[in-house]
């Protein structure tokens, strides 16, 4: 229900604040029962953009070895 | 989020497998990381080589330039030197070619001498011999003219004296026979006089001799005199004294004496003169005398 909640009546307030996020995204690895596919999308995100920062970060030496 | 329902396990066996590999990468940059350490150590050590050999290399440059500069300097300098050789040596060679080339030009000319010596020894030979034969004929010819013009002028001169000296040896005959008379007339005359001569040589030393003693006199008298002279002056003196300090009273008779002083020194000094004069015109007639002795026995002698 708070994923449903989230994918469509909250989407826009859970993208926009930060500390909700982390919050609603905390609550919902604890105690969801089932799989949430907003929070999936999001940590999926999170972790492209940490792998884009890896990439990015370690272009400079690939362009070196170059 | 293991134990989390909310992840579906494909994705939480694509989280591990991520994890996996983060740690593995974790790993390989701790690996990096000390080999950039291990880089930058050996980069440094390397530049520190570098500064090092950088510095040894400007050092040994710095040793290696002056070397080089010394030697360019050196080999300049030994350079002019033996430019300056080459120079001398040139000139020297110069030199002897002209020396050789004067040396051939001075036998050429030294026989173009010879030859005109020859020919100019041989010409004048020539014509010393013509010469010389044209003047010892010309002077035999003038020779043997004047002779024989002599010959005959002191023929006629010989003939003359021989007349004239056969009438000077009669006149000298008729001379000698006279001047023998005259001659000891002359003598017996000469005798005469130096006897009379010797006779007033004697009378001359007599008068001398008086009149050297009459001197001596005169002196002794003219000492005493000049003796008296002083103590007149003495007294005089003692006079005037006593009477400056006795008045002016006596001022009359000091005059007389005054006046009687200098009468009998005026008298003293008329009578030095005269006898002054006396002696000077004795010594001048003396003199003349013996001057006219000298003369005469000179003339004699």
């Amino acid at each position: 229900m708070l994923g449903d909640l989230l994918q469509y009546q909250w989407r826009e307030f859970y993208e926009q604040d930060e500390r909700f996020r982390e919050d609603v995204n905390e609550i919902l690895l604890k105690y969801s029962p089932g799989e949430v596919t907003v929070l999936e999308k999001y940590l999926l995100e999170q972790l492209c953009q940490s792998l884009q920062f890896f990439i990015d970060y370690t272009q400079v030496w690939m362009n070196r070895r170059l | 989020m293991d134990e989390s329902k909310a992840i579906s396990p494909e994705i939480k066996g694509l989280f591990e497998t991520i994890k996996k590999q983060a740690i593995e990468y974790s790993k390989a940059f701790e690996f990096f990381e000390e080999t950039r350490q291990r880089i930058i150590q050996t980069q440094s050590e390397l530049e520190d080589f570098a500064k090092h050999l950088s510095k040894d290399i400007d050092e040994r440059f710095h040793l290696l330039e002056d070397t080089i500069n010394e030697f360019i300097a050196d080999f300049q300098q030994k350079n002019s030197t033996v430019e300056n050789v080459f120079k001398e040596l040139s000139r020297i060679e110069n030199l002897k070619n002209d020396l050789e080339r004067m040396h051939s030009e001075l036998k050429v000319q030294m026989l173009k001498v010879d030859n005109l010596l020859k020919t100019l020894e041989n010409k004048m030979e020539m014509e010393f011999e013509t010469f010389s034969q044209n003047l010892s004929d010309k002077f035999k010819d003038q020779v043997e003219s004047t002779l024989k013009m002599l010959e005959v002028k002191y023929a006629l001169k010989f003939k003359s004296l021989d007349e004239k000296i056969s009438n000077f040896d009669q006149k000298l005959l008729n001379q000698t026979v006279s001047q023998s008379r005259f001659s000891k007339i002359a003598y017996d005359e000469i005798d005469t006089l130096k006897e009379k001569l010797e006779q007033f040589r004697q009378i001359l030393y007599e008068e001398r001799q008086r009149i050297e003693a009459r001197f001596g006199e005169f002196s002794e008298e003219l000492n005493k005199k000049f003796i008296k002279l002083d103590q007149i002056l003495n007294q005089f003196e003692q006079q005037t004294q006593t009477t400056l300090q006795n008045s002016e009273s006596s001022s009359e008779k000091f005059r007389d004496e005054l006046k009687t002083v200098f009468q009998q020194l005026n008298e003293i000094r008329n009578q030095q003169y005269k006898i002054d004069t006396k002696f000077k015109n004795i010594l001048i007639i003396v003199s003349v005398m013996f001057i006219l002795v000298l003369l005469v026995v000179f003339i004699l002698k």
